[in-house]
C-alpha cells in the first residue's frame, strides 16, 4: 500500500483531532472517578482536582454500608434492561420482517404510520393520563419498562431496510418451496441473517433502559422500584431544589445535612457506568456493521 | 446457532415474565394488607381513605406509622389515611402530574410558588365553606385572620401550618474563631460592621473561607422585603408603606451590594461562590469556612451547630426588622386536590391533624420506643433509640414545618421547648407587612415575568457574590429588568394592591 504524502498528511491531521476529541470525552470521565475517590472534607474545600490532596475509600464504604437500597436499585436496572431489551427487539424484528415484504398489503400505511410517531407524540400529560388512568402501570416496574422506549420507529425502519436489502427475498421463497412456514422462515432465517442490525439495535435500546430516569420520575412514587438513575437523580435534583428556594431556606439547611455527600454522588456515579464501560467494546463491532448495513442503503 | 438465539430471547423473556410477576405482587399485596387494617374498626364499609402527598424522603418503615395513625383516625374520625412521599427534586413534576390526571389525591401540599398555576386550572378546590364548617383546630391553631390567608381573589385554595411566618436574617459564625481571636460580635447590627471581624480573621488565618455559601444566597438572604410573591415590585421596611417599588433599587440592596463587592475584593467572600451549589452548612462542616448567610428564627445557631458540628452564634444583620408577610405565612399550605372524592372527610382529617399532638407525633416521629425514645420527660425533648442513628433510622420524617401544628409535639434533642415557644412567640410579636394577607394574581403578566426571571439569572448571582462591580453592574441590570417589563408589572402590582386594601377598609 503506498500512501501519498497528502494521504499522510490527512491521516497525521484526523488523528490528531480525534485524539484530542478523545481527550475531551474521557478527562470528564477521569475527574469522576478521581473525585469518588477523594476525601470529602478535601472535596468540598478545594474542589474537584485530578491529583487529590487525600484519597478516601469512604464513598465506596458508604455504598457498601447502605447497599440494600443501592443494590436493590442496581437490580431493578439490569432487570429493567434486560428485559427491555428482549422484548423492545423482539418486537421490533416482528414488525420490521413483513414489512420488508414487498407483498404485504398496505405496507405503505403502515409504514407512514410508525413515521408519524417520529415526528409527532402526544406530550407529557396526555402519555401520563393515558399510561397511569387506562394501563396502570403507575408504581409498577412497568412503569420503567413501557413508556417511550419499548419500542422505536426508529430502530423498526431500520431493521426493515437491512432485511429488504442485505437478505434476497429469493432465500425466503426457497425456504417456503421447502415447506417452511412464515413463522419458521422468520425464526431460521430473518433473526440468525439479521444478527448484526438486531445486536445494534439492542445495543440502542439496552443503553437508552440503562440510563433512563425520566419513566421513573413520572410514573414512580414509591421508591421501591427506583432505577439506579433514578436514585441518582433524586439525590441531585433534591440538591438542587433546596439550595435554590430561598423561601424554605431555613428549613433546608437541615434537609440538605440529610443527603449524600458529593463523594458519594460521584461514587454512585461510577458504579452506576461501570456495566456499561465492560460491555461496550464487545458490543462495538456489531456497531459499526449494523449502523453502515441498516442505514446507507436505506 | 439459530436454535440458541431463539431460545434464549424466549427464555430471556420468560424470565422477565417471571420476575415481574414477582415484582407488582407485594404492591397488590400491600394493597389488601391496607384494605384488611380498614376492616379492624367497627364499620370498615364507612372508612374513606384520605391520600396525602408529603414531600420529604421516603421512609422504610411508613407502613408501620401508617397502621397506627389509621388506628387513633378510625376512631376519632371515622376515616383512613395513606401517605406517599415525593422527594424535592420530584415533587413539583409529580404533584403536577397527578393533579391533571384522574389520579386520587386528596391532601395536596402547596408551595407558595406554583399557586397560581393549581388555582388557575382548577386543580384544588375552593376550601372557604368547608373551613368555616369544619376548621375547628386550625381555627385554633391558627388564628382568624391567618387561617384563610391563602387566598387568591377570594378563593380560598390552602389551610397554612404553624411556622415561622416572618423574615429575618442573621449571619452564623463559628464561636470557637471568634474566642481565638477575642473578637466580640455584641455591636454588630448590619453586614457593614462585620468588617473589623472579617479583617482579623482574613489577616491571621489567609487560608480561611471567610462568608461561604451556595450561589444567590447572600443579599436575598440578608435583606427581605415583603416580595409579593416574585420579587419584581416589593414594599420596603418589611411592608410599612404600601408604594411598590423595585427591589434591586432599593438603598438597603445597594448599599448591600457595594459592601459585599468591597469584602469580595478583600478576600473574604469565597471564590467559588458564584457557581456553589453546595449550601453554607456544608461547606462548614467542611472545615476552613467562619460564616454563612441564612434565615433568623429563635434556635437557628443551636440547629445548625448539629448540622454542621461546629458551635455557632447567630448574628442578626437584617437591615429591617422582622416582619410578618404573606409569602411566609403561606410558604406552605395544605389544599385539596379536585380528584378528592370525599372532601368533608377530607378535611376533617386535616382539622384533625392540627389538634392532635398524638398523631402528629406518630406522623412526624414515628412510633415511641422503635424510632425514639423520650430523652427528657419534663422538657418533652426526644431522640434516637440506642443504635440508631440518622444513617439507619428506619423512620424519621422530621417534616415538622410542613406538617399542621409542628408546635405542639415533641422537640428533637438539639432543640428545646424554650426554642419552639421563642419561635412562636415570635409569629406573634413581628411587625406586620401591610398587605399580608394580599396574593398577587401574575397570570396577566406571565411573559414579562418569565422574561424578568431570565435577567435576574444573568445578573443575580454575580452582583449577590460581589464579583460584578456594583457601581456599573446595579444600573445595568435594573436596565434590562425595565427593558424586560418590570414597569408593567410593578403597575399591575400595584393596582391589585390598591383594590385589595381598598377592600380591606
Amino acid at each position: 500500500m503506498i500512501r501519498s504524502k497528502s494521504n499522510m498528511r490527512f491521516q497525521i491531521l484526523a488523528n490528531f483531532i480525534l485524539i484530542l476529541f478523545t481527550i475531551f470525552v474521557i478527562t470528564p470521565f477521569i475527574l469522576l472517578i478521581m473525585s469518588s475517590f477523594t476525601e470529602e472534607s478535601t472535596l468540598i474545600r478545594n474542589g474537584y482536582s485530578f491529583f487529590p490532596e487525600k484519597f478516601s475509600l469512604g464513598a465506596y464504604a458508604y455504598i457498601w454500608k447502605n447497599a440494600s437500597k443501592i443494590m436493590r436499585a442496581y437490580g431493578i436496572t439490569i432487570l429493567v434492561t434486560v428485559v427491555g431489551t428482549a422484548v423492545n427487539v423482539m418486537l421490533s424484528t416482528m414488525i420490521a420482517y413483513p414489512l420488508s415484504l414487498e407483498q404485504l398489503p398496505g405496507r405503505r400505511a403502515i409504514t407512514f404510520y410508525l413515521f408519524f410517531t417520529m415526528l409527532f407524540s402526544g406530550g407529557l400529560v396526555p402519555s401520563y393520563l393515558l399510561y397511569s388512568n387506562y394501563f396502570h402501570i403507575k408504581n409498577t416496574i412497568w412503569a420503567l419498562i413501557v413508556p417511550n422506549l419499548l419500542l422505536s420507529a426508529m430502530s423498526v425502519l431500520l431493521i426493515r431496510t437491512y432485511i429488504s436489502t442485505s437478505i434476497p427475498s429469493a432465500l425466503f421463497e426457497a425456504a417456503k418451496v421447502d415447506g417452511a412456514g412464515e413463522f419458521t422462515v422468520f425464526f431460521k432465517l430473518v433473526i440468525p441473517l439479521s444478527k448484526p442490525i438486531i445486536v445494534t439495535m439492542g445495543t440502542f435500546a439496552g443503553l437508552g433502559y440503562w440510563n433512563d430516569w425520566t419513566n421513573g420520575l413520572y410514573y414512580l412514587t414509591d421508591t421501591k422500584y427506583y432505577s439506579i438513575q433514578n436514585l441518582l437523580n433524586k439525590m441531585i435534583t433534591d440538591i438542587q431544589v433546596l439550595s435554590s428556594n430561598s423561601s424554605m431556606a431555613s428549613q433546608a439547611s437541615s434537609e440538605m445535612a440529610k443527603l449524600p455527600t458529593v463523594g458519594v454522588r460521584m461514587a454512585i456515579a461510577v458504579v452506576a457506568m461501570l456495566p456499561i464501560f465492560v460491555l461496550f467494546p464487545f458490543l462495538q463491532k456489531y456497531f459499526q456493521k449494523g449502523i453502515a448495513l441498516g442505514a446507507v442503503k436505506g | 446457532m439459530k436454535k440458541k438465539i431463539l431460545s434464549m430471547l424466549l427464555s430471556m423473556v420468560l424470565t422477565v415474565a417471571c420476575f415481574t410477576g414477582c415484582g407488582s405482587n407485594p404492591s397488590s399485596g400491600g394493597e389488601t394488607g391496607g384494605a384488611a387494617s380498614t376492616e379492624t374498626p367497627k364499620n370498615p364499609e364507612d372508612m374513606y381513605t384520605v391520600t396525602m402527598a408529603v414531600i420529604g424522603n421516603d421512609q422504610e418503615d411508613m407502613d408501620l406509622v401508617e397502621a397506627e395513625m389509621n388506628k387513633i383516625l378510625a376512631e376519632k374520625v371515622g376515616a383512613q389515611i395513606d401517605v406517599i412521599t415525593l422527594g424535592w427534586g420530584v415533587y413539583q413534576q409529580q404533584l403536577q402530574l397527578m393533579l391533571s390526571g384522574a389520579e386520587k389525591l386528596d391532601l395536596v401540599p402547596i408551595m407558595y410558588n406554583n399557586v397560581s398555576t393549581y388555582v388557575n386550572s382548577g386543580q384544588v378546590l375552593d376550601m372557604s365553606d368547608l373551613i368555616d364548617q369544619y376548621g375547628v383546630n386550625m381555627k385554633e391553631a391558627l388564628g382568624e385572620d391567618i387561617l384563610k390567608i391563602a387566598n387568591m381573589n377570594g378563593y380560598v385554595y390552602g389551610v397554612p401550618v404553624e411556622k415561622e411566618w416572618y423574615a429575618d436574617s442573621c449571619l452564623v459564625m463559628r464561636k470557637d474563631i471568634l474566642d481565638k481571636y477575642n473578637l466580640d460580635v455584641s455591636n454588630v447590627k448590619s453586614l457593614a460592621d462585620c468588617a473589623p471581624i472579617f479583617e482579623t480573621i482574613h489577616e491571621n488565618e489567609p487560608d480561611m473561607k471567610i462568608i461561604v455559601g451556595a450561589k444567590d444566597g447572600l443579599i436575598g438572604n440578608i435583606y427581605f422585603a415583603d416580595v409579593l410573591s416574585d420579587r419584581f415590585g416589593v414594599l420596603d421596611n418589611g411592608g410599612a408603606d404600601t408604594t411598590i417599588v423595585n427591589y434591586y433599587e432599593t438603598d438597603n440592596y445597594k448599599n448591600l451590594a457595594a459592601t459585599v463587592h468591597d469584602y469580595y475584593e478583600k478576600g473574604y467572600i469565597d471564590k467559588d461562590m458564584a457557581t456553589s451549589t453546595d449550601a453554607g452548612t456544608t461547606i462548614l462542616k467542611a472545615g476552613n469556612a467562619f460564616c454563612f448567610a441564612t434565615p433568623y428564627k429563635p434556635g437557628v445557631a443551636e440547629q445548625e451547630s448539629l448540622n454542621t458540628g461546629y458551635e455557632l452564634v447567630a448574628v442578626r444583620i437584617n437591615p429591617t426588622p422582622a416582619f410578618c408577610y404573606t409569602n411566609a405565612v403561606a410558604a406552605i399550605t395544605w389544599g385539596i386536590g379536585q380528584n378528592c372524592e370525599n372532601p368533608e372527610m377530607t378535611m376533617k382529617v386535616l382539622d384533625y391533624m392540627y389538634g392532635d399532638p398524638e398523631l402528629m407525633n406518630l406522623f412526624n416521629w414515628g412510633i415511641e420506643g422503635v424510632h425514639y425514645v423520650v430523652k427528657d420527660a419534663e422538657n418533652d425533648v426526644i431522640g434516637f433509640p440506642d443504635g440508631v442513628d440518622a444513617s439507619n433510622a428506619k423512620y424519621n420524617l422530621n417534616m415538622g414545618w410542613e406538617l399542621p401544628n409542628q408546635y405542639k409535639i415533641h422537640v428533637w434533642e438539639g432543640s428545646s421547648r424554650k426554642i419552639m415557644d421563642a419561635q412562636k412567640e415570635m409569629n406573634a410579636t413581628a411587625n406586620k407587612s401591610k398587605a399580608l394577607g394580599f396574593m398577587f394574581d401574575s397570570t396577566s403578566v406571565s411573559n414579562e415575568i418569565a422574561a424578568l426571571n431570565n435577567v435576574v439569572s444573568e445578573y443575580s448571582a454575580s452582583i449577590d457574590c460581589g464579583a460584578a462591580d456594583p457601581a456599573t453592574a446595579i444600573p445595568e441590570f435594573n436596565e434590562k429588568l425595565y427593558a424586560a417589563g418590570l414597569q408593567t408589572v410593578m403597575d399591575e402590582k400595584q393596582k391589585q394592591l390598591n383594590e385589595w386594601l381598598e377592600n380591606q377598609k
